[in-house]
């Protein structure tokens, strides 16, 4: 029994040591952030890899909002994000790392936000204020937040299919729409709350769903599905949909010149957060994402974003010096 | 622990005494009774130390729990006592229903994702609504199930029959929830999205609860008679002919039912189960997969009690001339009543906290609907996907803690009546 407690008691002692110890970093960058971001953070990392063997670059993609919590709480080494950070997480940022400093905003790709729907489904087109009409919940509202800024209404609620083109087969007219949506945590939401939704609540059918991938599983196998995602989940079971500005204005279909020339409606920059100037390895990491080599993963099928333009790309890069 | 620190001394000792005696004697056991005190005092050093760690580790365990409690207390405090600072989570934004700005009445709304100057809605009904509603169908399809198989494998399986029912439903506890969950989402609710698409008039009509009372009615009848013909003592091919019959009786009153059900109930059935309003995932899908989940729960402390019904119980009543199912169904199973009560109430807090299936299954609607062809949102699955995103000391970071206290208490309320009525039907039944 002695030598049990003993040996019971030594174990709790190195377990307490060996955690005291964990704070050699050297060699390893930790990434929290944007689920969108997944791939690209995997891709990147692993191509890094190769050139650099004795580099490992961790990958947690638990959503941006969770990314940048956890970058102010000084748990990671970058935040991939699919949106801006706010102005109250730059105030807790600059509580945890000094007054008026800011996280370095490094932009690697553009996205756009598509729409998708089952491969049957006879629509091929929808505005963005559709698409507002669909998401929200009360989208024909005026909404005045408390600094006096309004978010203009949409117009009506739209329920079935039939209410965005009445011209349907019967069966696709009468049926309601089932919303797929993501949940709180996710960039995507976010941005997408502020940029179709024109910051009206989701309707509150709208099914939460944990990653864009399941967002695409929910719809191929739902015939009256709609949702939305990142550009680079596509599946044949799914159909993506070309977006107008404006009701009566012609669709832009989601493709890599529309984003990058910035006339699809619903696209975005993906950044990287650094909280302090980067160093070393870490720094060697970004400048392989923002080059050639890297964009060109960032482009390729595995990933699926748009790479930079160059003039972009060039001013980010200087970001780093 | 006195009893426990004498034994090494009595055993031996006796020994001792039983020694022959020999010419040195007294010096001889001068010797060894030191011998025997400084065993005995190494035997109770060990004693003492043993139970200091027990002890130990029982204090660790409950140090835990209180921990858990205090900082589940503390982080949801600062809504109540420090109201200026988060005026979107008071007890009354909270438990009322609010006049939202863009919503023309007032009503509950979960929308925790604010953009800037925009208010974050916390209504913390629909999660406890979404809550019972998954925790309802899970034991609707569970409880029967379990308690079933419960009294089949106590009272009429063969040995070899019930080892295999017993490790299968083992094996069932032994899955993750997210393996549960993950088949819940790719494989079935297409399925059950398929059949209701493919069927929708029968639904609309409300059509699916009379086919639910004719399933019923065919169950009853065949499965009740059945038993009876399984348990009597006739010759194999007799219980076959039997079982045959019995099958077509049942097929006959369900028919039956549906005949009547068409004359009389089935106009009342569209206004009251008519289903115009379906989602891939739902209540339903949720229920049925977190019922899988808790049946192992239920149907081994459930089995442990009909088990331990003495034996006694069984020979009196099957002497009075009572057949085995008159004995299962009017003996054993109002005695182990308290043991029964005992799983249902595990199972029921189990599933009010099991947090992956229905954060897979339910779509995580945060909705006020009563039919289980919509989702809801439960308590623990918006903890889980709003935890990581809350920044710390926000206002949605102690809603969620006060969700979670709320939870926890849900939870302890539910031991403690389940503690209570087990001592009374144990004092009804005289047993235990």
């Amino acid at each position: 029994m002695k030598t049990a407690i003993v040996a019971l008691l030594s174990a709790i002692l190195l377990c307490a040591s060996s955690n005291a110890a964990q704070t050699e970093k050297d060699g390893k960058i930790v990434s929290i952030g944007s689920d969108t971001m997944s791939h690209l953070m995997k891709n990147t990392a692993e191509a890094f890899k190769a050139r650099r063997p004795d580099v490992t670059v961790e990958v947690q993609d638990p959503g941006s909002s969770a990314g940048i919590g956890a970058m102010i709480n000084g748990q990671s080494d970058l935040c991939p994000s699919s949106r801006a950070m706010k102005p109250e997480e730059f105030a807790k940022f600059a509580d945890n790392f000094g007054s008026g400093v800011r996280p370095i905003d490094l932009r690697v790709a553009l996205d756009g936000i598509v729409i998708y729907v089952h491969k049957d489904n006879p629509i091929n087109q929808l505005s963005l204020e559709q698409i507002g009409r669909i998401f929200a919940q009360n989208p024909a509202e005026d909404l005045t937040d408390s600094k006096g800024k309004v978010s203009k209404g949409m117009g009506t609620k739209i329920r079935t299919w039939g209410e965005v083109d009445p011209n349907l087969p019967p069966e696709f007219k009468s049926a309601k729409i089932t919303l797929y949506s993501r949940n709180a945590a996710s960039g995507t939401y976010s941005f997408f709350k502020e940029h179709a939704l024109n910051n009206h609540d989701f309707d509150a059918n709208s099914q939460e769903m944990p990653g864009t991938s399941s967002v695409v599983n929910g719809v191929a196998k739902d015939r009256f599905a709609i949702g939305y995602g990142g550009i680079g989940y596509k599946t044949n079971e799914v159909k993506l949909l070309p977006i107008s500005p404006r009701q009566g204005e012609p669709a832009i279909p989601p493709t890599t010149e529309s984003v990058a020339q910035k006339k699809y409606p619903i696209s975005r920059a993906l950044q990287i957060f650094i909280p302090k100037k980067p160093q070393g390895v870490l720094k060697e990491y970004l400048e392989f994402i923002l080059s050639p080599e890297g964009q060109k993963i960032i482009e390729g099928e595995k990933v699926g974003f748009v790479g930079l333009p160059e003039a972009l790309r060039l001013k980010e890069l200087e970001k780093l010096k | 622990m006195v009893t426990c620190s004498k034994r090494p001394n009595v055993s031996e000792l006796s020994t001792a005494t039983n020694l022959p005696p020999s010419p040195q004697a007294p010096l001889a056991s001068v010797k060894r009774v030191e011998q025997l005190a400084s065993t005995l005092k190494i035997a109770q050093q060990k004693d003492r130390a043993g139970k200091w760690a027990i002890s130990f580790a029982a204090l660790l365990v409950l140090s835990g729990v209180a921990m858990i409690l205090f900082f589940l207390v503390a982080e949801s405090l600062p809504l109540i006592f420090e109201p200026e600072k988060h005026p979107g989570g008071t007890l009354e934004k909270m438990f009322l229903p609010q006049k939202y700005k863009g919503y023309a009445e007032p009503q509950y709304v979960w929308q925790t994702e604010a953009s800037e100057g925009g208010e974050e809605k916390f209504g913390v009904p629909l999660l406890i609504w979404g809550t019972l509603k998954g925790a309802f169908w899970a034991m609707f399809f569970s409880a029967p199930l379990a308690i079933m198989t419960a009294l089949f494998v106590a009272e009429f399986a063969k040995s070899q029959l019930r080892t295999v029912i017993k490790s299968a439903i083992e094996l069932l506890a032994g899955v993750p929830t997210v393996v549960i969950g993950f088949i819940a989402f790719v494989t079935l609710s297409p399925i059950f999205n398929d059949y209701f698409q493919s069927n929708t008039a029968y639904f609309r009509n409300g059509l699916w609860i009379g086919i639910l009372i004719q399933i019923l009615v065919f169950t009853i009848v065949s499965a009740g008679l059945g038993a009876r013909i399984l348990i009597s003592r006739r010759s194999a091919g007799v219980k076959a002919f039997g079982i045959a019959g019995v099958l077509m009786l049942g097929v006959l009153a369900g028919l039956l039912t549906g005949r009547v059900l068409d004359w009389t109930a089935a106009p009342l059935f569209r206004p009251l189960f008519g289903v115009t309003k379906y989602t891939q995932l739902n209540g339903i899908l949720a229920g049925f997969c977190l019922g899988f989940a808790i049946i192992p729960i239920i149907f081994s402390v459930a089995e442990d009690a009909m088990r331990a019904v003495p034996h006694s119980y069984r020979e009196a009543s099957l002497a009075l001339g009572a057949s085995p199912w008159e004995t299962a169904l009017r003996v054993i199973l109002p005695a182990a009543l308290p043991g029964i009560y005992a799983a249902l109430m595990l199972g029921l807090a189990r599933a009010v906290g099991e947090t992956m299936i229905i954060l897979m299954a339910s779509g995580n609607t945060p909705i006020f609907e009563v039919s289980p062809f919509t989702g809801m949102r439960t308590m623990s699955a918006a903890i889980a996907i709003e935890a990581s995103e809350k920044a710390r000391f926000s206002t949605g970071y102690h809603v969620l803690f006060f969700v979670g206290t709320l939870l926890f208490f849900m939870t302890l309320v539910l031991n403690v009546a389940t503690e209570q009525v087990i001592t009374r039907l144990k004092k009804r039944y005289h047993v235990g």
